[in-house]
């Protein structure tokens, strides 16, 4: 009995811990769809200083999500995502509006197909 | 590589800790679905090893699901007939009587060669000596011969026979065994005393003892011991 006990304490542990995961990965990524939106807008009305405190909020979010992304995500798609952030806070500060919206909309796509990833849907699960 | 060398204990702990807690069952002894899921286990615990990119959650929750579900299945089947029925099949009757059931070889989709090839490795080269084989749920045959084919017995000589218990080890490569000593009444003094009347000063000398139900002490010296070669020297 006591191994069915244990098998049920780690079977909720599995449960609370994969729904926990799956709120955070969501939170995480609604974050950064946030701020990236908000920096495509300043880079669009070209307000590069409030694009460039976007950019800063955009990698102290980024920096957080790493932490519970590294662990969950497949660790091709995390790295793909950080050298498009890279790429988009050099391109902010240089003031490159075509290649900044560029990497802005492969940026928000990435975080999107992440966040997609980790949905229970059936086309996740087949 | 350190990172492999590091996710590959972790992974080899976690499958040994696994292994040890869903049975003892030899490869032999699994049921199909027990064999699946050994498997199952090595290959989620072998990708991550070699692939960094696989995070190593992606294998240990589940890793950790499959045991869970084996330990459920395992403790489920202990308590209900027909769910171990349902999980790990029935036995199936192939020769009753005598006279192989063709339906059931039929049903079990086993051909005569399979059937004869299990008989041989039971010991039965002819089939006409077997009474009764049963396919077990594992996929073995047992069998039962015929009356006139099976080995004597000291019952069917109406011989009487002493009774026969375990065979304690008592020392193991030179490591004293104090769970079996304790489990006779015995300590490792009275070991020692026993071992020192042939001239073994040292336990750890020593590559096997046992004790059997009648009293007699066996041990055998490692062949580098003193004492040793000159033992093995005699044997030849």
């Amino acid at each position: 009995m006591k191994i069915m006990i244990a098998m049920g304490l780690l079977l909720v542990f599995i449960l609370v811990f994969s729904f926990y995961m799956n709120n955070q990965v969501s939170d995480i990524s609604k974050d950064l769809m946030v701020t990236l939106g908000s920096i495509e807008q300043g880079v669009e009305t070209e307000q590069w200083e409030k694009a460039l405190k976007d950019v800063e909020k955009l990698q102290m979010d980024w920096e957080k999500a790493i932490i519970w992304w590294t662990p969950m995500m497949d660790h091709r798609e995390v790295d793909a995502l950080d050298h498009s952030i890279a790429r988009l806070s050099r391109q902010v500060s240089l003031e490159e509006k075509e290649e900044a919206l560029v990497e802005i909309s492969l940026a928000k796509r990435m975080v999107h197909r992440i966040n997609d990833r980790e949905k229970v849907m059936i086309s996740n699960i087949f | 590589m350190f990172v492999v060398i590091i996710r590959t204990i972790i992974l080899y702990v976690l499958v040994f800790i696994v292994m040890r807690i869903m049975g003892k069952r030899q490869i032999g002894q699994l049921q199909p679905i027990e064999l699946a899921v050994a498997i199952m286990v090595s290959a989620l615990a072998a990708l991550p090893m070699e692939d960094i990119s696989i995070p190593l959650m992606n294998s240990i929750i589940p890793i950790l699901l499959l045991l869970i579900f084996q330990v459920t299945v395992s403790m489920i089947s202990m308590k209900s007939m027909t769910l171990r029925a349902l999980f790990s099949g029935r036995p199936t009757m192939v020769i009753e009587n005598g006279k192989i059931l063709q339906s059931e070889l039929v049903n079990l989709r086993v051909n005569m060669n399979d059937l004869l090839e299990q008989l041989r490795i039971s010991g039965y080269h002819n089939i006409a000596d077997v009474e009764f084989a049963t396919m077990e749920t594992n996929g073995q045959i047992s069998v039962i011969p015929k009356s006139q084919k099976r080995p004597l017995t000291p019952e069917d000589m109406n011989i009487e026979t002493r009774y026969e218990g375990l065979c304690h080890p008592l020392i193991i490569d030179g490591q004293v065994d104090h769970r079996n000593l304790n489990s006779i009444g015995l300590s490792e003094k009275w070991l020692k005393d026993e071992l020192k009347k042939f001239g073994v000063e040292n336990l750890r000398d020593i590559i096997f003892s046992s004790i059997d139900t009648t009293g007699k002490l066996y041990y055998q010296r490692r062949q580098n011991s003193p004492g040793g070669q000159e033992e093995r020297n005699k044997m030849l």
